[in-house]
Order: C-alpha cells, then sequence, then structure tokens
C-alpha cells in the first residue's frame, strides 16, 4: 500500500528521519519495499529550489504569430514578471485577461524535466529560446514533465490557496511515498489510519483521528431507504447515509493529489470521496444514484428504495460498472433491491444505479461482508479491487457508520450536499468485543525475558488495546479494529515487536538435544548421486508435472497417453504442466535436447519421484526413479590429439556398472529387453535378485525424432530405485586372498552369434571349477571364416589355490573339463 | 514425567546466526516480525544483499535486505493439532528453502534457473 508521508502526517507527527522510521515500520512487521521521492533530493527527478518555484499567472495575451500559443505574463517572486510562451489547451479560455491569479509549476532555464513529448521518461534542461519569434527562458509545467503523472494533455493549474509565488515547489508538492508490503495478518494497515496509528506506537507520537461527526439538515435517512439483510451470515452489517442536491465536478486539488499519491486515480467528487475515505480509516464505501434507485422502486411498486442484502439467484446476471455483463453464482452476495441486483457486494458496483454527471442524490452504503466469502467471489469473477483488498482480508463492522459519516460531511462541505439526518443501519450480527487474559509469566515464557507489567500497559494501550491488572494477570481488551487478536500468543507478538526483536537478548540453547537417528533411505540416494556425479555426470531435477502429448512421444506410433493412468491437476496453471510423470525418460530427453544448442556432449542423470495412481485408491504410489542420459563424444576434443569416439551402449552400462560395484549390489543381471522407447537389440534390462529393475539401451530413433533430437544417438538408462537398491547395504565382506602364485590362460570359444556374453561367462564360471577364480572377457572376434552365425568370445582365465601351488597338469585338466562340459551345456567350440 | 522445553524467540537469534554466518559469512544479518500462517509471533531472519552490500539495488528491491529464514514461535492451536499441550510445551520454527538459500549464497539471479537446468549453469557449481 503507497502510503504518502504528506497524507500521514495529518494523522500523526513523522519525528524520525524518514530512512529510520522505514526501518522501523519494517522491524516491527510493516515491510517497506520502496521509498519513492517526488521532487526532493533522492528524487528520480529532484526539483531544482532555485529553478522550479510555484508562480502565478497574471495575464494571458495572445501570441502575435501564433494561433494556438498564448503568451503568459507570470509572477514567480522576482522584481520583475516573466513572459512563457505555451500552447497548453487550459489556458485558451484564458486569452485575453488581465488580473488573473492562476496558479503554476513554474520553471526557469537551467531547470531539468522530463521532456513532455517524449516517449517514457527523458531528462532534458530547460533553455532559452525563441518560439515563434518570441524569446522564451521559462515554461508553466505538465505533470509528465515534473515526473507527478503521465498527463501532458495541459499545465498544472495549483489552487488559490497555493503558498506565493517563489515559493520552491518542493516546499509545496515535494512528498516521499513509502509502499507498505502488508501481510496478510496486517488489514489494519489498509489506511492511513491504520499507519498512523502504528507510527504512533512506535514513535510515541500522539495519534489524531479525523473527525468523523457529520452536519445533517435533511430528512430522516430511515424514510428514505429500507434495510433487509437476508443472508447475514455473508452480509453481518449494512449501514447508508442518503446526500441530496450534490453537485458533480472535479474534487479538490489537495484531495486528487493524496489519491494520486497513494496510486488512485482521481474521477469526480463524488467517487474520489469514497476512495479517499476508504484510504484513509480503511472501510469501502459505494455510492447509489439514488433517484435510479428510487425509479426502480417504483417499477416494482414500491415508495422508498429497499436494499435488500441476498445470495444471488440461479440464472441472475448483472452489468457491472466496468460495462462486463456477468453471470452470477449462488454462493455470491449481492446487494439487491426491488428490481434485482444492483451490485456485488463489496467487490464491484452495478453500471445501472452508478454516480453519472447529472446526478443529484446519492444513496451511500458502508458495510461489512464475510471476508472468505468476498475473496472467494472476487477470485471467481476475477475482479480484484481496493474494496476486497480489505474486505478480503478483514473489516471491522464497527467502522461502518464513522466511515458513513465522515464520507457523508465531505460531500456536504465539497460537493454542496444536504446530509439526511441519521444513519439507516441494519447490524444483525454484532461484532464481539475480545478479551484476553495474558499472565506475565507467559510472556516471559515464549520472549525469554521478563517484561514489567507497566511496559506491557504502555505498549498495549499505544495500540488502543484497554488492560487491567490483577496480580499477574493481565486483562486485555482488544479494540474493534483488532479483528487479529484472539489468544495471548498474538498480544505477545504484539509486545516483541513494539519492544523491538533487535533489543531481545541472544541466548544459548542450554539443553541436550535428543540422539539423532541416521535416515538410511536418504543416504544411499545421496551415494546414488556422489557416485554418479564421481563418473563424471551431473544431476538435473526436472519438474514432476508435464502434459500428455510430451508424454507420448516415448511412443511414437503406439496407442496414446491414456489419461486415467496419469495423476491429473485439477487447476493447471497452464496446459503444460498439467499430468504429474509415470516417468523420468521424457523430462530428461527434453533437457538434453535443450542443452545440444549449446554443448555437444552431454551426461546427465535425475533421481525424483514418478506418480502411478493406484485403483481405488486417492494417493498414487510414489516411488522413487533413477533415470541417466548420455549422447555425444566420449571425451571433448583434448589438445593431446586421437579420435574421439561417441558415447556408446557399454560407456552407459559403465556408468550402471560403477553404480552396482560402489554401492556393493548384490545379484545383480543384465538381459536383453524389449522396451518401446529403446531401439531393440540394444537395449537390456537390469535385474536385482531376479525382479526388473530397470531398462537402459539406445533411445529409438522415432523417440529421438520425436523428441526433436535429429539423427542422434541418445543412451538412456531407467531403474525404479527401491528395486535396485534392494540389495545394497550389507557391507562387503573380505575374500581371502592366496599366498600362492596364480596361473593364467586364455581361451577363445566359438558360439552362436545370439548367445549372451554375459551367459557365456557365467557358464564358464560354473564349469570352470573351484581352482577357477577369475574370468574376463577380452575380445569379441567375427569374420566369414567362423561358420555362419556364430561368432568367438576370447576370455583370459585365472587359476588359483589357496592352499598350494598349481602345476601346469593340474590346470590342463581343469581346463579340458571346462571345455567339455562347456560343449555339453552352451554348445561351444574351442576355437584353435 | 514430562519435563517442560522452552524455546523462547531469543533462541532465534542464536539460531539463526549461527546457522546464518555459516551458510552467509560476512554479510550482515538482522531479525524482524514478520507474519507466518502457523507461528506467532513470527520472525523473519533477513541477510544484506549481496548485489549491492546493503546500499540497495533492483534484486533487493532498494531496501538493501534479503528475507532468508522465516520462522517464530510455533502457534499454539499447531501443537494442539498435533497433541501437544501448548501450556506445557513452547516451540520454535525455522526453516528455509534451500533453492532460496543457495540463490542467497552463490548470488543466482533467478531461482527458476535450479529447475530449466541450463547446463552451463549447472557446471558452474562443481
Amino acid at each position: 500500500m503507497r502510503v504518502p508521508l504528506s497524507w500521514l502526517q495529518a494523522y500523526v507527527d513523522i519525528t524520525l528521519p524518514i530512512a529510520e522510521l522505514a526501518e522501523r515500520l519494517t522491524l516491527a512487521g510493516l515491510e517497506v519495499a520502496s521509498i519513492e521521492t517526488i521532487g526532493l533530493p533522492g528524487a528520480e527527478l529532484p526539483w531544482d529550489t532555485d529553478k522550479i518555484l510555484v508562480g502565478e499567472i497574471v495575464e494571458v495575451k495572445p501570441h502575435p504569430n501564433a494561433d494556438r500559443l498564448v503568451l503568459a505574463v507570470a509572477d514567480y517572486g522576482a522584481d520583475e514578471y516573466e513572459t512563457l510562451v505555451t500552447g497548453a489547451p487550459n489556458l485558451f479560455p484564458y486569452k485575453g485577461q488581465t488580473g488573473l491569479r492562476l496558479k503554476i509549476a513554474f520553471a526557469m532555464e537551467g531547470a531539468s524535466l522530463y521532456d513532455g513529448h517524449a516517449e517514457g521518461k527523458k531528462l532534458m534542461q530547460l533553455k532559452r529560446t525563441k518560439i515563434r519569434g518570441v524569446p522564451s527562458r521559462a515554461m508553466a509545467c505538465s505533470e509528465k514533465e515534473l515526473n507527478l503523472g503521465d498527463d501532458h494533455s495541459g499545465i498544472i493549474l495549483l489552487p488559490d490557496d497555493a503558498p506565493a509565488p517563489g515559493t520552491p515547489l518542493t516546499d509545496y508538492l515535494g512528498d516521499v511515498v513509502l509502499d507498505l508490503d502488508l501481510t496478510p495478518n496486517l488489514a489494519r494497515c489498509f489506511s492511513m489510519v491504520g499507519v498512523a496509528r502504528e507510527v504512533a506506537a512506535l514513535t510515541g507520537a500522539k495519534l489524531r483521528l479525523p473527525d468523523t461527526s457529520m452536519i445533517a439538515e435533511g430528512e430522516l435517512a430511515d424514510d428514505q431507504v429500507k434495510i433487509v439483510i437476508q443472508d447475514p451470515d455473508l452480509c453481518n452489517r449494512y449501514s447508508a447515509t442518503i446526500i441530496r442536491d450534490v453537485t458533480i465536478g472535479p474534487s479538490p486539488f489537495w484531495m486528487q493529489r493524496r489519491l494520486t499519491m497513494a496510486g488512485m486515480r482521481p474521477i469526480s467528487n463524488i467517487v474520489d470521496i469514497t476512495n479517499y475515505v476508504m484510504l484513509e480509516l480503511g472501510q469501502p464505501l459505494h455510492a447509489f444514484d439514488y433517484d435510479l434507485l428510487l425509479e426502480r422502486a417504483r417499477r416494482s411498486g414500491h415508495d422508498v428504495p429497499t436494499i435488500i442484502m441476498r445470495r444471488a439467484r440461479p440464472g441472475e446476471r448483472m452489468t457491472t460498472l466496468d460495462e462486463v455483463d456477468r453471470e452470477l453464482a449462488s454462493d455470491m452476495l449481492m446487494i439487491t433491491d426491488t428490481a434485482g441486483p444492483i451490485a456485488v457486494g463489496g467487490i464491484m458496483g452495478g453500471a445501472e444505479t452508478e454516480i453519472h454527471d447529472d446526478t443529484r442524490n446519492i444513496l451511500l452504503e458502508s458495510a461489512n461482508f464475510d471476508f472468505i466469502n468476498n475473496r472467494r467471489t472476487a477470485q471467481t469473477l476475477k475482479i480484484p479491487s481496493e474494496a476486497t483488498a480489505r474486505f478480503g482480508r478483514g473489516v471491522p463492522a464497527s467502522g461502518t457508520v464513522p466511515a458513513a459519516q465522515r464520507a457523508s460531511d465531505l460531500m456536504r462541505t465539497l460537493a454542496d450536499g444536504v446530509i439526511a439526518e441519521g444513519v439507516a443501519d441494519a447490524y444483525p450480527v454484532k461484532q464481539p468485543i475480545v478479551t484476553v487474559e495474558l499472565p506475565v509469566s507467559e510472556v516471559e515464557r515464549i520472549l525469554g525475558i521478563a517484561v514489567p507489567q507497566d511496559e506491557i500497559s504502555r505498549i498495549l494501550e499505544s495500540l488502543d488495546f484497554t488492560v487491567a491488572h490483577s496480580g499477574d494477570m493481565s486483562t486485555v481488551t482488544a479494540p474493534q479494529h483488532r479483528l487479529d487478536v484472539t489468544i495471548p500468543a498474538d498480544l505477545i507478538e504484539e509486545i516483541a515487536r513494539i519492544y523491538g526483536y533487535d533489543r531481545l537478548p541472544t541466548t544459548l540453547m542450554s539443553d541436550e538435544l535428543p540422539p539423532q537417528r541416521s535416515n538410511v533411505e536418504l543416504e544411499i540416494e545421496e551415494q546414488v548421486r556422489d557416485v554418479l556425479a564421481g563418473a563424471g555426470l551431473q544431476e538435473v531435477i526436472t519438474y514432476s508435472l508435464g502434459n500428455l502429448p510430451a508424454y507420448a512421444k516415448l511412443t511414437p506410433g503406439g496407442p496414446e497417453p491414456n489419461p486415467d493412468d496419469y495423476i491429473r491437476l485439477a487447476n493447471p496453471l497452464t496446459p503444460e504442466r498439467e499430468y504429474m510423470r509415470r516417468t523420468l525418460m521424457t523430462s530428461l530427453l527434453e533437457t538434453v535436447r535443450d542443452n545440444l544448442r549449446f554443448q555437444e556432449r552431454i551426461a546427465i542423470f535425475e533421481i525424483g519421484r514418478v506418480y502411478w495412481p493406484r485403483e481405488g485408491e486417492t494417493l498414487p504410489e510414489e516411488p522413487r526413479h533413477l533415470c541417466i542420459a548420455m549422447t555425444g563424444s566420449r571425451t571433448s576434443h583434448f589438445w593431446h590429439g586421437g579420435e574421439t569416439e561417441a558415447l556408446d551402449f557399454y560407456d552407459l552400462k559403465g556408468v550402471v556398472e560403477t553404480l552396482v560395484t560402489r554401492l556393493n549390489l548384490a545379484n545383480v543381471t543384465f538381459a536383453p529387453a524389449n522396451h518401446p522407447t529403446l531401439h531393440p537389440g540394444r537395449a537390456a534390462t537390469l535385474s536385482t535378485a531376479d525382479a526388473d529393475a530397470g531398462v537402459l539401451g539406445e533411445v529409438h530413433p522415432d523417440v529421438c525424432e520425436a523428441y526433436g533430437l535429429g539423427n542422434r544417438r541418445v543412451r538412456l538408462a531407467e531403474f525404479n530405485l527401491e528395486k535396485l537398491l534392494a540389495t545394497s547395504g550389507e557391507p562387503v565382506q573380505m575374500t581371502p586372498i592366496s599366498p600362492y602364485p596364480a596361473v593364467y590362460e586364455d581361451v577363445a570359444l566359438v558360439v552362436d552369434e545370439a548367445l549372451p556374453a554375459a551367459e557365456v561367462q557365467q557358464a564358464i564360471v560354473t564349469a570352470g571349477g573351484r581352482l577357477l577364480c577369475r574370468v574376463q572377457l577380452f575380445d569379441v572376434y567375427r569374420s566369414d571364416q567362423l561358420p555362419p552365425d556364430k561368432k568367438s568370445l576370447a576370455f583370459s582365465l585365472t587359476y588359483q589355490a589357496m592352499d598350494r601351488s598349481l602345476t601346469s597338469d593340474q590346470v590342463a585338466k581343469e581346463r579340458q573339463r571346462m571345455i567339455r562340459r562347456l560343449e555339453r551345456q552352451i554348445g561351444a567350440q574351442l576355437r584353435e | 514425567m514430562r519435563h517442560p522445553r522452552h524455546f523462547p524467540v531469543q533462541f532465534a537469534p542464536w539460531l539463526t546466526k549461527g546457522r546464518g554466518q555459516f551458510i552467509f559469512r560476512d554479510r550482515r544479518i538482522r531479525f524482524r516480525c514478520d507474519y507466518f500462517p502457523y507461528v506467532e509471533p513470527g520472525l523473519d531472519t533477513s541477510v544484506s544483499c549481496m548485489l549491492c552490500d546493503g546500499t540497495g539495488c533492483r534484486l533487493c528491491g532498494d531496501t538493501g535486505w534479503l528475507e532468508a529464514i522465516p520462522g517464530g514461535m510455533v502457534h499454539p492451536q499447531v501443537l494442539r493439532n498435533y497433541g501437544i499441550d501448548p501450556d506445557c510445551y513452547t516451540g520454535f520454527a525455522f526453516g528455509a528453502g534451500p533453492d532460496r538459500i543457495a540463490a542467497l549464497k552463490y548470488g543466482i539471479d533467478d531461482i527458476r534457473r535450479f529447475y530449466t537446468n541450463d547446463l552451463r549453469f549447472l557446471g558452474q557449481f562443481n
């Protein structure tokens, strides 16, 4: 909320320098998000105090050489008058007149201003010049030139009571505006008086409340309007005053300026007064044209308007004053009369009964609404407004009558209105008086320091609470405007923040901490990250939400993804993020694609949850998955030279095997796999203890195409982490090391092409006997010299005994036995 | 037998200052009243802006401070909701999103960078 200090000062004296005031407010919970200076030193456009002054035009003459220009003779406090040349349309009506007293914002040559004709803000210096033959070295400024607003349609005309010519403009219009970022619990601070009260409590200054009395001279208000509240749960108070014989016109300069500085646009006196009092006291108001209400009443057979607060009926519609025809829902609280809806309660008035240029009689509404319902209705209709910003956070019902009286009296003094006697008021649900019992010991228990009772009183009383002590207990009564205080903790926050959080001493915790327990699941997950990062991969974190077309790309040519297989967001912000992922592959492939613009070699992994809806259950299954993606060359280009080959399936498998080894996973086997996303013949499954834990392989070219990866070769793996890590956790057990020498042999076996090397190796291990302690594949050979559909696998074997040296005869016997077994079991032939 | 545990607001500066200084080294720290739904009194720990060192800039909205660690005394109703008697126990809460703290510590201009996965960004933090 924007708080111009020039306005705030009407309610409390500012006794601190601005920076210090801003800091004290911020520390006490009213965050000052920014400080905007207008005209004064430190402003975006400071006004030179010697060159930008209040001036007064005494005469307007036609320009000798131009019809569209005039010469304005101005008094700026110097010995001689200055003649200005200007094309301002708002001076034309005064052409040829003398003896004028038009106060203006006068700028002398050398002044720094914004160029009124430029787009946006362009700094310029006023220079001496000739305009159509007439010398000119000073000017009358527009809003835009002084950075007071966007208007450059005419010059600023100050009110008659502006200071004398020659006064620096900073003294009159210079201002500082604090922009407060108010948290939801500070509803009471959405007004100048609310903020002033805080300043008074924090600085010890005295709060000056505005006069909320009204001078009534007309007939009884109760005779001119009836009020009926049909739904008191949504509208607990409706007050109204009637003001007759008003003249619609602009509101005075001081009011327009305060509204503008506070961020609202001046419109006309009546509307401005309602906005002004809303900003001043925090009570939103609405003005209806009384004659239009009377017409509607007569149309439906009544003598006086009856204002009825009720929920909308099914099918009801209304055109709001922004000219939008809206359909209303049955939980929306409407202000209606006997002919139908006239306003959406606490949000926006209807177009049909709004104030217009010929309005003479006003019904002024000052009411209170249920804050949750108000906020919800505003969101549904998508009409945020200053009114619902306040109602939506909670406004005290006790404030309706003073605000109505204040605004009515302003309409009397500023618009010639005649106020009807009394305030018509329906108040079915009274705002309760809240009393809180606060033991002094509780303050110490929470804050840790002993705040003396009289300090507690002083602080709370400065915030308008009333305090009565009885021994250690304080009985505190909350002022009506504090809807947020109900329990001792609320009072303790008030005490602490006014006392000053910065004054609370720091203490050490003197207690014992409970014993810490480790989180095994998290620790293993971190180990996985460390191993993969150590292997040179980069971790990424992608969004859990995606969309069906993106997921469909994993199975091009396959069936469309079934929305029932996915958890769907009920109110997605964008259609791109509507369905929760079932796999990490999509987002990883997209990450690869996005980064290929900048680099050629990509190796990434992600550990994250995927979401599978469960039949008959509300909550889905959420297993953790690990996904790895790699593409590009094996190493980056190196000055040392040498061909850099591309990362291939075995690089991916190598990473996975590293993980298996480092985490000491047992019973891990690989087998050829069939997976729609992976290239057939270049895919494998990984199983731990016979449970399928995931797949790895090369991405199918159609899938690459679908993700915009062209004809790149990308390796991808995805594992269910729970299954993968099922066999981890056992510490490595040492295997004995033989002190006797080993015998090393190589053997080459011719086997069927289709037989996986892993199976052959496993067969060798089984058939090789106790003495065979190591088997390593070191060559795969294919050629025309071999029989068709056969390949040759060469293994290096290590034979060793724990208790003796082996002779070559003993090894030969073992080898021959093994080869015979292999011939029988897998049809392997020894290659000569 | 239950032993009453007291965590007055005073622990706040010690806890958060300790953590804060561990993470933020030589930046200044301040405490102020703030509002969060589950605490009363609420406490915000702010750290001096790393871009402008407290003089004011776009990142800190010209205030010189960045909110870092929200917290406060746990609201008595919250304790009750979890079956803890607020007359017997008080609680102090504080916490921060690791992405925000990392952004403040490393001078990262946009927190969304953690999720857009540009390797030119991620690769800077090895």
